[in-house]
């Protein structure tokens, strides 16, 4: 199962990929400001969003202002 | 100044990060271990002393209920906090039963996970939103709790004080202490953990003690 992470500050998707790879999930750029996520490990793909959600607000505290839209 | 000490049990690197970025700001909190499966938590806890567990429900080799049961005892001291997706009335209701200080589900905003783990150390118990239908009315007359009181009780579930909780009533401190003295009392209890833990047990909380889903 795959999730799309779009935020509004493209020039911080890196920080977000490389982010996301150092735990183990897979994040490819598929936009100048979007990645796919996958491999989160999950049982469910409503518990990926859950724990990839916890995970990107949890960016945003290091990053105020940045907004984050995540989909299917 | 002393740190709390958390060891963290999740088999998902994602959400240690998470947790790790999400209290790096707090210097009060330190993470001293973590582990990736639920049997690495007992040798851990040995190692560190820490002063809570923050735990996932399902982990692999050994789950999140079993260790904590484990965990309450052989280490009756060390607090611990499920972090869980799971939001299963059943198994967030198993946890407290066998002791957890608080059930956190994963929809917390990551900015109130100190507070949580400092309230959960500090011994307020904590029950996630929608677990406890309204207030069994029943329940209160049984204990013979009036309505005042049985809205103090509701507001000891948050870990307010009772300088809060005489402001939030529009009472004064000292009549708010004359309630609690006569809650102890009806419930048997003397401590307020005691009548939280009560509270919940029987079924007379109908508020949220902290908003963690």
């Amino acid at each position: 199962m795959a999730l799309v992470v779009e935020i509004t500050q493209p020039a911080l998707l890196p920080d977000l990929i490389t982010g996301l790879k150092r735990s183990g999930c897979v994040a490819d750029r598929v936009a100048p400001a979007a990645c796919r996520v996958r491999d989160l490990g999950t049982a469910s793909r409503e518990e990926a969003r859950l724990e990839l959600a916890f995970f990107v607000r949890a960016w945003q505290l290091v990053h105020p202002g940045v907004e984050v839209t995540i989909s299917a | 100044m002393r740190r709390l000490k958390i060891l963290i049990a999740d088999d998902h690197q994602l959400m240690i990060h998470a947790i790790r970025l999400a209290l790096e700001d707090n210097t009060d909190i330190e993470i001293v271990a973590e582990a990736d499966s639920g049997s690495k938590v007992m040798p851990l806890i040995g190692q560190t002393s820490p002063d809570l567990v923050l735990l996932d429900v399902r982990m692999p080799g050994m789950d999140g209920l079993t260790v904590l049961e484990r965990v309450r005892e052989r280490y009756p001291k060390v607090r611990v906090a499920m972090l869980s997706a799971v939001d299963d009335p059943s198994v967030i209701q198993a946890a407290f039963h066998r002791g957890a200080s608080a059930y956190i589900v994963k929809h917390i905003d990551p900015r109130d996970l100190a507070a949580a783990i400092r309230q959960a150390i500090a011994g307020a118990i904590f029950q996630p939103l929608g677990l406890i239908e309204r207030a069994g009315d029943a329940a209160a007359r049984e204990a013979d709790l009036s309505k005042r009181e049985l809205t103090i009780l509701q507001a000891l579930q948050s870990g307010r004080s009772n300088k809060q909780i005489a402001s939030e009533l529009f009472l004064a401190e000292q009549t708010v202490k004359f309630h609690l003295t006569n809650i102890y009392r009806k419930l048997g209890v003397n401590s307020r953990t005691e009548a939280v833990r009560y509270a919940y047990e029987h079924g007379l909380a109908d508020r949220l003690a902290y908003e963690v889903a």
